[in-house]
């Protein structure tokens, strides 16, 4: 529900190197590039995103480790593009053996070339729940793919931090979003202990991770700086020729970040430009032009879809004051014709994919970018 | 070998079919005529390797399938395995087929699935003779079977053993809790099997953040519900509209569901309530003064003990509080007591005269994510941007 891949259709995206702070009590972990089969290393699957040629990244929460596969020529199904397909999670545990209650889809992506649909899966829902990666192609044909045989690297998020040595946990993080910019990808971690959230850049192919940077972005429902609010969801973008990530939060504010203010040992400072609603959470965001202009495409939980034209974004002066109503800063447009949208992602210039679940049941669909 | 339940189609049937049910889940006796070069097929589920066998096909089929270079779809068209719908039979025969490899093993057409067959779950197989290469004059019918192994009877035994905070009192800003269980659980999120009653036994709506995030330990015996913290916060739209979850003053009681299930798929042995009361909101942050620290003699590995004014989050206790002589970590074994009011550090080995430090990693908090130096209700962008939060404090103690 909660992933955004790199979507890069008729968009400019951020270029400039990330530069993220460095924990110190955070240790880097190696890349360990290898043919093993992944399938047998993959513990987990859940946010997917792809780099322009087609490499893969998928987090693996159970092990916080993110894995970049180099899936080749089955990144290609039969025919190009994605097709509908009604009740895709009945169909999916059916080719898996199962009944839909065992199985949980974990995200959806557009392969950047194919345009062929990427669905990640956990099969099971106890300690033998395995993950599977799906392909949806242009006449609707579900695939799984394997990944045995295929090159794969790997990066492990650090360790906890801990101030006794042999008390580290090595999985305190939930993995929410990744998206590819320019050689680095790019990492929201939300901690299951202290509340905070981190955003990491790892340079790709895999060198290390690094510790978070620390986010603070002002948050006008609540009057005061959101320190800790989990990142949920967030694109690369790029405003006056200078790359930002546009980030959505627990309560819906939409903030804005200068990459380039992501530096070593510093805070970083989001500027809020948008509040979306309270009580109400993004689940996935995607970018696409439609008329010569931007527009930024926001699933919720609570209220639909939302279009927001980005042209706005740039000169936006950030929400300050408490904002008295329930909504404010930069405007949006309700999206009424998309109904329970729990993934979505850019098919192409003129259409988005998204999941719907309609009385209980879950589709794949493409829809017109409104 | 399971026997299974096969019908051969009646253009293709020959000799005796033969049905006995042989355990309670369906599993009973197939069609088989072996020797008989034109007899239907036998289609088995074998219970050792967990795939479909499919015997008594001819030599020169078994050559022809041992020579094909196929597609899945071509495989699944000679041998369709699919889950068997509880609907009328045209629904597992729309069903996709399962996903899995095809392989002939000596006399022996061979289905793994790409995953194991679910105890308990029935599966179709279609047997389409039409498709065997080699077949000339031969067997040219339809086998249908179903199959599928018992499931396995277990009775539900997980519980919950443990709520964290463990007092019974706590601050109306309360920002999570722990709950423990004691085996390892469904791997999805739990906020749909946590329900906070108040003192009128009525449920206190959006109390939670409602992320369907994975907050599970790496084992998944414990699950951190996060309240939501908008109605935390003093003063945001949703504290307005509604208040914190918890109020000073009044007594409260967390429900896990007995739905909750567990690793195997069960519910839980029992639902699990836990009561406590909330008193005022805590909005001020920590402060290592405000600790005792009572030193163990030297000589001995008896724990030295840190006490605190109010209670600290357990799972930060754990990794967040530690001892250092001369820079270097103590190795050691660390305790919690007496509602996470006290910390115990035992050291591996007898403590030596000298200086020592209790070292607080920055992101220690209370229940209300009070930090040192540092409280998480924060009014302002300058008090934010003046506070560096440092990465670490230090409280130097001695042992003599």
């Amino acid at each position: 529900m909660r992933r955004i891949s790199l979507k890069t259709w008729g968009l400019t995206l951020a270029a400039a190197t990330l530069a993220v702070a460095v924990t110190a009590t955070r240790t880097a972990a190696t890349a360990e590039p290898q043919t093993a089969p992944a399938a047998t290393a993959l513990q987990s699957i859940g946010p997917l995103a792809f780099a322009p040629d087609g490499v893969l990244f998928a987090a693996d929460r159970q092990a916080a480790t993110i894995f970049a596969i180099d899936i080749g020529a089955k990144g290609a199904g039969g025919a190009p593009g994605a097709k509908d397909v009604a009740g895709i999670d009945t169909q999916i545990a059916s080719i898996l053996g199962t009944d839909a209650k065992e199985i949980q889809i974990t995200d959806l992506a557009v392969h950047p070339k194919t345009r062929n649909a990427f669905i990640s899966v956990m099969r099971g829902t106890g300690a033998d729940a395995k993950p599977v990666l799906l392909r949806v192609d242009g006449a609707g044909k579900i695939a799984v793919v394997a990944l045995d045989g295929l090159k794969v690297t790997k990066a492990a998020l650090p360790n906890a931090p801990a101030a006794v040595s042999g008390q580290r946990n090595p999985r305190m993080e939930s993995i929410t979003d990744m998206a590819y910019v320019d050689g680095k990808l790019v990492i929201a971690g939300l901690s299951n202990e202290e509340f905070s959230s981190k955003l990491r850049a790892i340079p790709y192919p895999f060198a290390s991770v690094e510790g978070g940077a620390s986010v603070e972005i002002y948050h006008g429902n609540h009057g005061q700086f959101e320190t800790r609010s989990p990142v949920i969801s967030f694109v690369p973008y790029q405003l006056e020729n200078k790359p930002y990530l546009i980030a959505g939060y627990t309560c819906t504010p939409l903030v804005k970040f200068p990459v380039d203010s992501l530096k070593p040992g510093s805070k970083v400072m989001g500027t809020t430009i948008a509040e979306l609603g309270n009580r109400n959470r993004p689940t996935d965001m995607i970018l696409y032009k439609k008329g010569g202009k931007d527009y930024l495409l926001i699933a919720n939980t609570s209220r639909g879809v939302m279009k927001v034209a980005t042209d706005g974004f740039a000169t936006a002066p950030g929400i300050t004051a408490k904002v008295s109503t329930e909504t404010g800063g930069v405007g949006f447009e309700p999206i009424a014709t998309l109904k329970g949208v729990e993934q979505l992602d850019l098919l192409d210039d003129a259409r988005a994919i998204v999941l719907t679940r309609t009385d209980g049941a879950l589709s794949l669909q493409a829809v017109a970018l409104p | 070998m399971i026997p299974t339940q096969a019908a051969a189609s009646s253009h293709a049937r020959r000799g005796l079919c033969l049905f006995a049910v042989l355990t309670l889940t369906t599993l009973a006796g197939a069609c088989r005529s072996s020797g008989n070069p034109s007899a239907a097929p036998r289609i088995e589920l074998n219970s050792q390797t967990r795939t479909v066998d499919v015997s008594g096909l001819s030599s020169s089929a078994l050559a022809g399938l041992s020579a094909a270079s196929w597609s899945d779809t071509d495989w699944q068209a000679l041998l369709r395995v699919s889950v068997k719908s509880s609907a009328p039979d045209s629904a597992s025969q729309r069903a996709p087929a399962v996903a899995g490899s095809y392989l002939v093993t000596g006399d022996v057409l061979r289905f793994t699935p790409m995953f194991p067959f679910d105890d308990g779950r029935r599966y179709e197989v279609v047997l389409d003779g039409g498709r065997l290469p080699g077949q000339t004059g031969g067997w040219r019918g339809t086998v249908t079977a179903v199959v599928g192994t018992p499931a396995v009877n277990r009775l539900p035994s997980t519980v919950v053993t443990h709520i964290y905070p463990s007092g019974d009192v706590v601050p109306a800003n309360q920002l999570r809790m722990y709950v423990h269980f004691s085996a390892p659980m469904d791997w999805r999120s739990g906020h749909d099997y946590v329900v906070l009653l108040d003192d009128r036994s009525e449920e206190v709506a959006d109390a939670f953040l409602p992320l369907d995030a994975d907050f599970w330990n790496d084992d998944r015996t414990r699950y951190t519900v996060f309240f939501d913290p908008g109605r935390v916060k003093r003063g945001i739209l949703p504290n307005r509209q509604m208040g914190r979850a918890l109020e000073d003053g009044r007594r409260y009681t967390l429900v896990i569901k007995r739905e909750w299930r567990d690793g195997h798929g069960l519910p839980l042995k029992e639902e699990f309530r836990h009561e406590f009361k909330a008193s005022a909101a805590i909005e001020r942050p920590l402060a290592m003064n405000d600790w005792r620290v009572t030193t163990p003699a030297v000589g001995t590995r008896d724990p030295i003990a840190v006490t605190f004014p109010e209670p600290l989050d357990h799972g930060l206790l754990r990794r967040a509080l530690g001892i250092e002589r001369g820079g270097v970590p103590i190795e050691g074994d660390i305790a919690i007591e007496s509602d996470e009011t006290r910390w115990l550090f035992t050291p591996r080995t007898p403590w030596s005269a000298g200086s020592y430090n209790l070292v607080a990693l920055a992101f220690l908090e209370d229940l209300a994510g009070n930090r040192l130096g540092r409280a998480f209700e924060v009014d302002n962008f300058e008090r934010t941007d003046a506070t560096s939060e440092p990465e670490r404090r230090t409280r130097a103690f001695a042992i003599r």
